[in-house]
């Protein structure tokens, strides 16, 4: 099945349907995909068409064939797990348990679900904690609930708005390696839309650049930061790392690990030596 | 026997009408956003936001005493003075909108239950007498002079909601405190006042965004359309659980957005001298002073009406 979510989808702030259209039809499975821009660009309205919390004004917004219908958030929700920047509040019920049961009350799961209740307190780590309260988690495991909440069921995509904002580096990385475990575990198609360009460096597969609500880049991250000029131009600074392989090899993609980096500097400063003792 | 259901049925249409559109032109046309809009700041240069602050929290106050003071004839020309200063606003469209259901809702609200309840003495014209069969309602009919009556009581009250929007969504916070630093009101008094100003569409905002929250946890709180009777009691049950798992969140939202306010309050050294540190300083220009001259020519000319018993309301 396909999971294209926009067709030809324009709302009055995004006016370029054709565009649009190119945005997301070609997600795959397991891709993790980084929506970027300035503010305003578009990416909140885009987060909101996705499970229907706005209204497009022309074009289809659709997930596996399936429209989404503006106002029906709660049936997008199977389809679309979308985490807000806001995770706290997402938290309505008593006890750990009771969150992630939260859903299974309204609605049946599915037989073969992404992510059972037990299975959802194994994988994210709250054994024993059951009972606890909420708000007796961290910052940090809040948000895990959060998210372990709204993956209970089916869903065959993950939003995450805003997910590492206001987060330290060891917080920042500990989230990013349990979405990736995640994606391991579920085979969910990842959506990030976020400013925090160093962990869409790290992690997302591809990036797409939205600026006054056009898609003005898109494509595999290296190939997306080497265009650090078009991104300057969105409101966008590239990853420093880039920003510098720009400058002494404009052109080429860039690597966004320093580890490789420092690895193709070294080659390059060996094959130099040896021209040179050649010589 | 059919006359008798007929007039049953229009009867019951009568009485049941009003309740009904009021809260689905609610939900339709303003809704919780919409709500917001009404008590949230408009940053805009009109001559309204250029007002001495001073005058406009005077504003609502005298004509909320003038429509009091003066009798229904008298009324409609306060309540048109009360409508003339939002051409000078120019409201967004939007705003427009909330502005008119809030008006318009609650004038059909007293329009129609004074209609049905307000009963004069001796010769009563009915608009349209009701059956027995409804009898247990205890509207023996709908008519013009209740009508007229709970107009007027619309009116007043209007007055006064009126140019309270129009003072809360042209006047600055800041603009308020020092209205009230003039006014010779302790700082607290202000900042009390600055907190509340900003709680309540503050408390909207997080409002909707729990209840989306509520929606994207599985809830379902799609609304049924107008003609999908059957689901309307179902919708209403499911809202009145919304607003129990709500709760929760939205109190502790609010502790810690108090928490940080008192933490802004204290960084910001409120409190450490008797006087507000810094404020914006309004400089009073000629339409100030024209401003004050009509407010207190029309508060004047109201007590000597009332003195001399022209347009005064009788009590008793």
């Amino acid at each position: 099945m396909p999971r294209e979510i926009f067709r030809k989808v324009s709302v009055d702030r995004l006016s370029s349907p054709e565009q649009i259209d190119q945005l997301l039809q070609v997600t795959t499975a397991r891709e993790w995909v980084a929506l970027i821009g300035a503010n305003g660009s578009g990416k909140s309205t885009l987060t909101g068409l996705s499970v229907g919390l706005s209204a497009a004004s022309k074009g289809t917004v659709s997930f596996r064939g399936q429209p989404i219908s503006p106002g029906k958030v709660f049936a997008a929700a199977q389809n679309v797990a979308l985490l807000l920047q806001a995770a706290d509040e997402m938290l309505f019920a008593e006890t750990v348990l009771g969150e992630l049961e939260f859903g299974t009350r309204f609605r049946a799961l599915p037989p073969e679900p992404v992510l059972d209740v037990a299975g959802a307190v194994e994988f994210f780590g709250f054994r024993g904690r059951e009972q606890d309260s909420p708000w007796e988690l961290s910052q940090g495991g809040r948000q895990r609930l959060a998210l372990a909440a709204i993956l209970v069921g089916a869903p065959g995509i993950l939003v995450l708005d805003e997910p590492t904002t206001g987060q330290d580096a060891d917080h920042m990385r500990a989230f990013l390696a349990l979405i990736r475990r995640v994606r391991e575990r579920t085979g969910l198609t990842v959506l990030t839309v976020t400013h925090d360009i160093r962990s869409v460096a790290s992690r997302a597969s591809r990036v797409v650049l939205l600026g006054e609500g056009r898609v003005r880049a898109d494509g595999p991250t290296a190939r997306v930061f080497a265009q650090t000029a078009e991104l300057e131009r969105w409101g966008v600074l590239a990853p420093p790392l880039a920003r510098l392989q720009v400058a002494l090899a404009p052109g080429a993609d860039v690597l966004l690990d320093t580890e490789s980096v420092a690895a193709a500097a070294l080659a390059h400063r060996d094959d130099h030596a040896a021209t040179a003792v050649r010589q | 026997m059919n006359g008798l259901l007929a007039r049953t049925v229009i009867s019951y249409l009568i009485v049941f009408a009003v309740p009904m559109i009021l809260p689905v032109a609610f939900i339709k046309l303003v809704g919780l956003g919409g709500l917001r809009e009404l008590v949230t700041y408009e940053a805009r240069d009109t001559p309204m936001h250029r007002l001495d602050p001073r005058l406009k929290v005077l504003y609502p106050i005298a004509m909320g005493v003038l429509s009091i003071l003066l009798t229904w004839s008298f009324m409609l020309i306060v309540f048109a003075l009360s409508i003339v200063p939002w051409f000078w606003l120019r409201p967004s469209r939007q705003r427009i909108r909330v502005l008119m259901v809030m008006v318009i809702g609650p004038a059909l609200a007293g329009f129609w239950s004074q209609g049905l309840y307000y009963l004069p003495t001796g010769q009563i014209h009915f608009l349209y007498q009701f059956p027995w069969t409804i009898s247990w309602l205890g509207s023996p009919g709908i008519t013009t002079y209740g009508m007229v009556f709970g107009l007027e009581q619309t009116a007043r009250v209007l007055v006064t909601v009126s140019t309270s929007m129009l003072i809360l969504i042209s006047t600055d916070v800041s603009d308020f405190t020092w209205a009230f630093e003039r006014f010779r009101a302790p700082p607290q008094v202000g900042f009390a006042i600055t907190a509340a100003l900003r709680f309540l569409p503050e408390m909207i905002s997080r409002t909707t965004l729990v209840m989306r929250a509520v929606e994207l946890r599985g809830y379902d709180l799609s609304r049924p359309r107008w003609y999908q009777v059957a689901r309307w009691p179902d919708y209403v049950r499911r809202i009145g659980r919304c607003v129990v798992l709500v709760t929760v969140p939205l109190l502790v939202g609010t502790l810690r957005g108090t928490t940080t306010m008192a933490m802004v309050a204290d960084a910001r050294g409120f409190g450490v001298s008797r006087r507000r540190g810094s404020l914006r300083v309004h400089r009073r220009t000629a339409v100030d002073v024209w401003g004050y001259v009509v407010l207190v020519l029309l508060v004047v000319a109201a007590l000597v009406l009332n003195h001399l018993h022209i347009g005064a309301r009788s009590y008793g």
